[in-house]
């Protein structure tokens, strides 16, 4: 197969694989519910403090204040299809607290992946 | 044999090979392994067989600096010593414990842990513990039950512990008094320890009590077993052939004061049920882990050494401090408080324990804390009713004990995270790095240590790496003012070892 004609298949297969990531990065009324829900931290807070959590990470990071930023840096690199979501976000919580991108949020030692996924349900669930 | 010396005739003078000062801990271990030898030992104890108010006024002091407990209620003064009120838990010192670090200042112990571990193993007959062995896979093999958290070991490992139910005064009033070279005299107070005239040699100390007696105890060697808080005060009240007191020529003697720093600093919330008894104590229980970090771990991060233990949070959130509840100058009051308040919080915590906080934990702290001259015991100008002068304790923190306890915290966050049992919240005084002060509620673990601390060079130490005062031939301090660093376990265990370790070196030289 010709080089060129290979770059632009293989680009191709990513950009189908990756539609449902692409599409929530570019329309952010559009998106997968579990990206607003941490697992983990779902089984020991109530939703008031997941919101709570995530207005305090939004003011300590204000370019990161909107939903379609969020779910951008959520979406980042997801190319699985739309069930495997979860454990793709859960796989990469694990892989920043190894790598050490941790935030500590009213005491909680935390990963950025999942303080994202709560500041965003903080900005997209009705008031 | 039991001698009381209130029923001697005034001014006597007792005469033995060997003479140990204070049946506390420490002690009563040497004694005991003194008994049938051709030696006559001679054991002096301050109080009785039972509490007595009038003799626990002795232990009257000050404190400055760290809020503490009482001075009078942090001890116990009779035969038996301490362990009439303490906990029992037991476990080594870590290798690391001994070692110099160099981001501890004055840290370093002129022995090992290797020199310490046949000692052990025979302070472990003293304690009446179990076999001398603290590995992890020994204990999960005798008790299934024990199921660990899959943490990295290598960053997070489990710290065995044992749980000793002797109080020395019980268990072995009957085996001091019946054998025939010991000879224990109660009410007998050491209020003055006298040299030659070269200060190289303790020639008699001179003990006194309530019933007006004063009399003189002469022997070969001299062994300080108060306590360190007492024997810190004992070599400098006696001052009156070195004014600034005895072992004390290079102004050490009662400085490094150390206590464990235990305090209730963060909460573990796990997302599912983990049923186990690795990690919680229970009356009787034979065995059970704290959290520690690695000895590389701690190396990296250049922070002390310190172990998590976990308690149920919503029986914790109801537990008052135990600053707050020991603070009786009556110790069998302050330990009546103690244990109401264990009851009460059971009793509130039955009330709230459901949902996510039914396996939620408080991460509770038990940290040795950084060498520090400024931490210390000296003594006033007031003087107690047998006339020594009453103590000052001026207990101090370092900035390095705050950072280790809050890397300690977020290291385990960290851990916790990668391996998604839980997550970890911090307590309020550890959340801002610049932040170096303490909370009201810091507790410490009553466990008094360094006041006479171990070195062969005098300069930089009390004792030698044998408990031998600097300079003084025949006079030597038991017990944890030995210790050069705290290292992060309860003292008692070591503190036996190391008093029989003692015990070995004077009897070679008899
Ligand atoms: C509430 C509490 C809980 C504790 N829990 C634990 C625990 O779980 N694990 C642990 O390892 N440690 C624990 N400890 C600490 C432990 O009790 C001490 O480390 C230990 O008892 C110290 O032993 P010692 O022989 O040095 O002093 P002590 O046991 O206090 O003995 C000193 C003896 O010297 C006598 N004496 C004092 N002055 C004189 C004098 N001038 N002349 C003659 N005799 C004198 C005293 O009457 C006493 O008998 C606890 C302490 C307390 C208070």
């Amino acid at each position: 197969m010709e080089r060129k004609k290979f770059i632009f298949m293989t680009t191709a297969a990513a950009a189908i694989l990756a539609i449902p990531v692409w599409y929530y990065n570019s329309c952010s009324s559009v998106y997968d519910q579990s990206l607003t829900k941490p697992q983990l931290l779902s089984n020991i807070w109530d939703t008031e403090t997941i919101a709570e959590i995530g207005e305090i990470y939004k003011k300590q990071h204000s370019s990161e204040n909107s939903p379609s930023k969020l779910i951008k840096l959520l979406s980042e690199s997801i190319s699985s299809e739309k069930g495997e979501i979860v454990a793709f976000i859960n796989q990469r919580i694990k892989e920043d607290y190894k790598t050490g991108r941790i935030v500590t949020i009213d005491g909680w030692i935390l990963s950025v992946t999942e303080v994202r996924q709560c500041a965003l349900y903080s900005l997209t669930q009705p008031k | 044999m039991h001698i009381d010396a209130r029923n001697l005739e005034n001014n006597s003078v007792i005469q033995g090979d060997i003479c140990i000062i204070g049946a506390g801990t420490a002690g009563i271990s040497m004694a005991l392994d003194w008994i049938d030898t051709p030696y006559k030992v001679i054991l002096l104890e301050g109080g009785g067989f039972e509490y007595d108010d009038q003799v626990q006024n002795l232990y009257d002091g000050e404190t400055t600096g760290q809020r503490y407990y009482p001075l009078k209620s942090t001890r116990l003064h009779y035969f038996g010593g301490t362990t009439g009120h303490w906990a029992g838990m037991c476990s080594p010192f870590d290798p690391i414990d001994f070692i110099k670090r160099d981001w501890v200042p004055n840290s370093g112990w002129p022995i090992s842990r290797k020199d310490l571990d046949p000692f052990y193993a025979r302070a472990h007959e003293k304690l009446q513990l179990g076999p001398y062995n603290y590995e992890f896979t020994y204990w999960k093999k005798e008790l299934p039950n024990l199921i660990p958290f899959s943490l990295d070991e290598k960053v997070i490992w489990n710290k065995m512990w044992q749980y000793s139910v002797a109080r020395f005064g019980k268990l072995y009033g009957d085996t001091i008094t019946k054998a025939k070279n010991i000879h224990l005299y109660t009410y007998a107070n050491v209020v003055d320890i006298i040299t030659n005239g070269t200060i190289t040699d303790i020639k008699e100390v001179v003990v006194k009590n309530h019933a007006g007696k004063t009399h003189k105890v002469r022997a070969k060697h001299f062994i300080l077993a108060c306590g360190a808080i007492q024997n810190a005060r004992l070599l400098l009240a006696s001052n009156s052939q070195a004014a600034q007191g005895l072992g004390n020529d290079n102004d050490i003697v009662g400085r490094y004061f150390m206590e464990h720093i235990e305090h209730a600093s963060a909460e573990l919330w796990l997302s599912k049920p983990f049923p186990t008894k690795l990690y919680s104590w229970s009356y009787g229980a034979r065995a059970s882990a704290e959290l520690a970090i690695t000895e590389k771990v701690q190396t990296e991060n250049r922070i002390l050494n310190g172990t998590v233990s976990l308690y149920p949070l919503a029986f914790s959130r109801n537990l008052d401090s135990e600053m707050d509840v020991w603070n009786n100058e009556d110790p069998r009051k302050s330990a009546e408080n103690f244990r109401e308040s264990i009851s009460e919080a059971r009793e509130a915590a039955k009330k709230v324990n459901e949902g996510s906080i039914s396996r939620a934990f408080q991460l509770h702290t038990r940290i040795e804390q950084a060498p520090n001259p400024n931490s210390r015991v000296t003594i006033g100008a007031e003087k107690d009713d047998l006339g020594v002068p009453k103590t000052r304790l001026n207990w101090e923190l370092t900035r390095l004990d705050k950072r280790s306890i809050r890397k300690i915290y977020q290291l385990l966050g960290q851990q916790m995270g990668i391996s998604g049992l839980g997550r970890v919240r911090l307590r309020e005084f550890l959340r801002d790095e610049n932040d170096n002060s303490w909370p009201e509620d810091l507790n410490a673990g009553w466990h008094h240590m360094g006041t006479t601390r171990m070195s062969d060079n005098p300069k930089r130490g009390v004792v030698t790496s044998n408990c031998q005062v600097h300079g003084i031939s025949n006079l030597y301090v038991a017990g944890s003012g030995c210790y050069a660093t705290s290292g992060a376990p309860n003292p008692t265990l070591t503190l036996v070892a190391l008093s029989l370790r003692l015990s070995d070196y004077v009897k070679d030289k008899m």
